[in-house]
């Protein structure tokens, strides 16, 4: 065994040093990752529409959506969902901040909850209940 | 950049100017407690009078001051039942928002595990 395997075994637990930097994402790489699989969790997404939805931070959710209108125009639009001790706050653009609640409030609860789920199979190997790598 | 990256970057640079924003619109829009709006144990003299009220139109025959004052008990009654179901709205939206920061904090974790390159 080389000296470079064997201190690469070492220092990073695999023969190969390169692996540690290939399997090592940014933040903001994981977070993309995140959005393309997030923005299928709503159902088909419209012809021309592009959506994604991802958690940004500890208390922030955001769902973006853009399509072509009918003069073959960009629009676009932006949802900040904040998520508060008491609540969950939809703020957007040009319109009033509120509280959702009902029907609104389950299914984002729901969506959430299925993005956890498969964000943590499917991105980070772990089981969403005990956050354990699963097993390989 | 990318589109998921422009929105971060937009985010991280409208993030100071919205917090003090959004704490204000938070204190306002906060669901109140029952307690704080409506402060109607019965044994207060404003509940004592409309039970006096009450048993007056009871007995006496029917005026119309006696009727006005029939629509106000009840509609005090109904602001009454409609901040206990506010109530419980609230306690159902305390609870979402509760798993929600828990599943985002897990998130989270999972995200710095990775960038550390930890299994």
């Amino acid at each position: 065994m080389s000296f470079f395997v064997s201190a690469s075994k070492m220092l990073f637990g695999s023969s190969d040093p390169l692996a540690v930097f290939r399997t090592r994402p940014t933040r903001r790489q994981l977070i993309q990752r995140e959005s393309e699989l997030g923005g299928q969790l709503f159902g088909p997404v419209p012809a021309g529409h592009h959506r994604q939805f991802f958690n940004l931070d500890t208390t922030t959710w955001i769902w973006y959506e853009e399509w072509m209108n009918e003069k073959g125009e960009l629009e676009s639009t932006t949802t900040r969902y904040e998520v508060h001790e008491n609540g969950i706050l939809k703020v957007q653009d040009n319109a009033p901040y509120y509280f959702i609640e009902g029907q609104e409030l389950v299914n984002l609860t729901a969506a959430i909850q299925t993005y956890y789920q498969r964000v943590s199979r499917e991105i980070y190997h772990r089981d969403p209940a005990t956050a354990q790598p699963l097993a390989a | 950049m990318q589109r998921t990256d422009s929105l971060i970057h937009h985010h991280d640079i409208a993030a100071t100017q919205y917090d003090a924003a959004v704490r204000d619109a938070v204190a306002l829009a906060a669901p109140k407690r029952v307690d704080d709006t409506f402060r109607f144990p019965s044994r207060t003299p404003e509940a004592q009078r409309l039970r006096q009220v009450a048993a007056r139109t009871a007995r006496a025959p029917r005026t119309s001051d006696a009727i006005r004052d029939q629509h106000i008990d009840s509609a005090v009654q109904n602001a009454f039942k409609q901040a206990q179901k506010q109530q419980a709205n609230s306690d159902e939206m305390r609870v979402y928002a509760q798993w929600v920061l828990h599943a985002n904090a897990a998130l989270e974790g999972m995200r710095q595990k990775a960038v550390r390159g930890e299994r």
